[in-house]
């Protein structure tokens, strides 16, 4: 399989130099060969484990943690909000 | 648009679930909150935190499958769809990518007096994204992630719509059922319910389907329409001019009445959907989903079509009745207790009633009225105990207190004069005061009688019988 490394590394946000290109590709495609192999070996495509299964929680309201909380982590912060770049799409 | 070709639409509609926690954690599920008020480490993505799904999301989102005639998947599971925006806090959101929730299902929509049915691809339940707000004074971006996490169900119909009338209509019933089940707000003003438009055209008679461009952004039921006549309009003038319409997204800007270019099919997203590690598959009992079926109550569009057939309602009234469903309730309730006409039940509920619904902002429940009021009240202006002006005092009197429709006639005195004697004086002074409308009348101009009517009905304070006084006032200037 093809590995179109510039596709992959413009959807990761990553900066990849040229000269690493080939090496990337050779070594994507190892990996993806193997991943291929995985639904053989589960015997199924959609990947749905009915013997495994989880248990829904009730919908009951618990508080939330309080903004000043939240906000510790935001290397910015401005108006109770956490601060990115610009992003208008 | 020329005839040359036809409109191909399908609709994506999100709609937020009104469920009282967010979709996986117990943050709760709020409009309007206080920024970044209503999040945990969970809804912030916080490392060696694990989602847990709301068992309300799945049923709400089944009983819409039932109400959409879906076949439901009892066993189902989550995906992450992946893109990178910051209104994401883990770079991914949390979706269904190929067992659906709900799929294979259709809509039965009224348009104009057409019965069209439309195919219902899938409903699958996600999560919504935070809120960016995008400040003219600032050169960075505030994010409130209040709204992320909040559960969504997405509805894909099939492209079965062929115009803009149709594609409102659909959205129109959608919300309408989302209110009758009680799973959403689905208000369109607030955000809680949005739409992305899917739209293409053919030449007439073809086979094939053109190439589809989607609009984003697509937030109320007038802009659906307009959107899709922009779009219609805009591929035709490429096709007319020998060009190939482009797969894209456009992002609608209604306040400009214009589409724009967001992305071209060659910067499209590459989702990499994957089954979310972190939740397991997840079993619905057939036994559950038969009993969420047997919630789901009659759908407006069905009810219209009895509201038509049973009482000869028109169709346009028997619609706007149905839009309401506590006020259908009520009428419902109001004809099986019976003794008056349906037709004009529904005169006062889609009339009066709902013009001080409306102007008090309330609904039918938060008033005193109750069936047997409104039954009983109907049944003295049949029997010509009251006069329809003299009703609206009534109304406004059973809709304060719960006091029976006599008690208020007799205690305003409001009971029609329907003996000519007692009009006689009325007549007389109208007559009297209105010498041009008499001449008027007998050189030809027959309509100023409804005028004389009206000045003797305010005459006698409502009370006088309006086809007693007509009588009178034709008899009298005859004899003048």
């Amino acid at each position: 399989m093809k590995i179109d490394v510039r596709h992959i590394a413009k959807l990761a946000k990553l900066r990849i130099p040229d000269e690493k290109l080939g090496q990337m590709e050779k070594e994507l495609s190892s990996i993806v060969a193997m991943v291929e192999k995985l639904p053989e070996l589960t015997g199924s495509t959609n990947l749905l484990d009915p013997n495994n299964t989880m248990e829904l929680r009730k919908d009951e309201i618990v508080p939330s943690m309080p903004r000043e909380d939240i906000l510790k982590n935001a290397p910015k912060a401005a108006a109770g909000c956490f601060i990115v770049p610009k992003t208008v799409e | 648009m020329s005839n040359k070709y036809e409109v191909v639409i399908g609709l994506e509609v999100h709609a937020e679930l009104n469920t009282k926690t967010k979709i996986f954690c117990s943050c709760e599920n709020r409009f309007g909150a206080g920024v970044n008020s209503l999040c945990c480490p969970v809804c912030m993505a916080m490392p060696g935190t694990l989602p847990t799904l709301n068992e309300q999301v799945v049923e709400k989102a089944i009983k819409m499958g039932h109400a959409l005639g879906c076949k439901i998947n009892g066993t189902t599971k989550q995906d992450r769809k992946h893109y990178f925006y910051p209104d994401l806090t883990k770079a991914y959101q949390i979706s269904q990518f190929d067992v659906p929730l709900c799929e294979d299902g259709h809509l039965d929509i009224l348009v104009g007096d057409e019965l069209r049915t439309i195919g219902i691809t899938r409903i699958h339940i996600e999560e919504d994204a935070g809120k960016l707000i995008h400040d003219d004074g600032r050169d960075d971006t505030l994010c409130d992630y209040n709204r992320c996490g909040v559960p969504l169900i997405e509805i894909v119909s099939e492209p079965d719509l062929r115009s803009a009338e149709e594609a409102k209509a659909y959205l129109e019933t959608i919300t309408t059922i989302l209110l009758y089940l009680g799973v959403s707000d689905a208000k369109m003003q607030e955000g809680s319910v949005r739409c992305d438009v899917n739209v293409s055209l053919r030449p007439v008679g073809a086979k094939e389907f053109g190439t589809r461009c989607e609009m984003k952004n697509v937030n109320s039921f007038g802009a659906v329409y307009r959107a899709i006549c922009y779009e219609a309009e805009r591929q035709e003038k490429v096709l007319d001019a020998g060009g190939v319409i482009n797969q894209e997204t456009r992002r609608w800007d209604d306040p400009k009445g214009e589409s724009i270019l967001m992305r071209s099919k060659e910067d499209a997203q590459d989702y990499r959907y994957f089954p979310d590690p972190d939740l397991l598959t997840f079993i619905v009992s057939d036994e559950r989903i038969a009993a969420l079926k047997a919630m789901v109550p009659e759908l407006p569009t069905a009810r219209t079509l009895r509201y038509v057939s049973d009482y000869q309602l028109s169709r346009d009234d028997a619609s706007l009745l149905s839009l309401n469903k506590a006020r259908a309730d009520f009428f419902d309730s109001c004809v099986e207790l019976g003794g008056c006409e349906p037709k004009l039940i529904s005169n006062w509920i889609i009339g009066d009633i709902a013009k001080l619904l409306n102007e008090r902002r309330i609904e039918i429940a938060d008033t005193a009225l109750t069936p047997e009021h409104l039954v009983g009240m109907v049944k003295l202006i049949s029997n010509g105990t009251i006069s329809n002006t003299a009703a609206k005092t009534v109304l406004e009197e059973i809709i304060e207190k719960d006091i029976e429709p006599e008690t208020v006639v007799k205690e305003k005195g409001l009971a029609q004069i329907n003996d000519s004697s007692a009009l006689e004086a009325v007549v007389d002074k109208v007559l009297a005061a209105n010498e041009k409308a008499i001449a008027d009348y007998k050189s030809g101009k027959t309509n100023v009688l409804g005028f004389l009517v009206g000045q003797c009905m305010r005459e006698s304070k409502g009370q006088g019988n309006p086809n007693t006084l007509r009588d009178m006032v034709t008899g009298a200037i005859e004899k003048l």
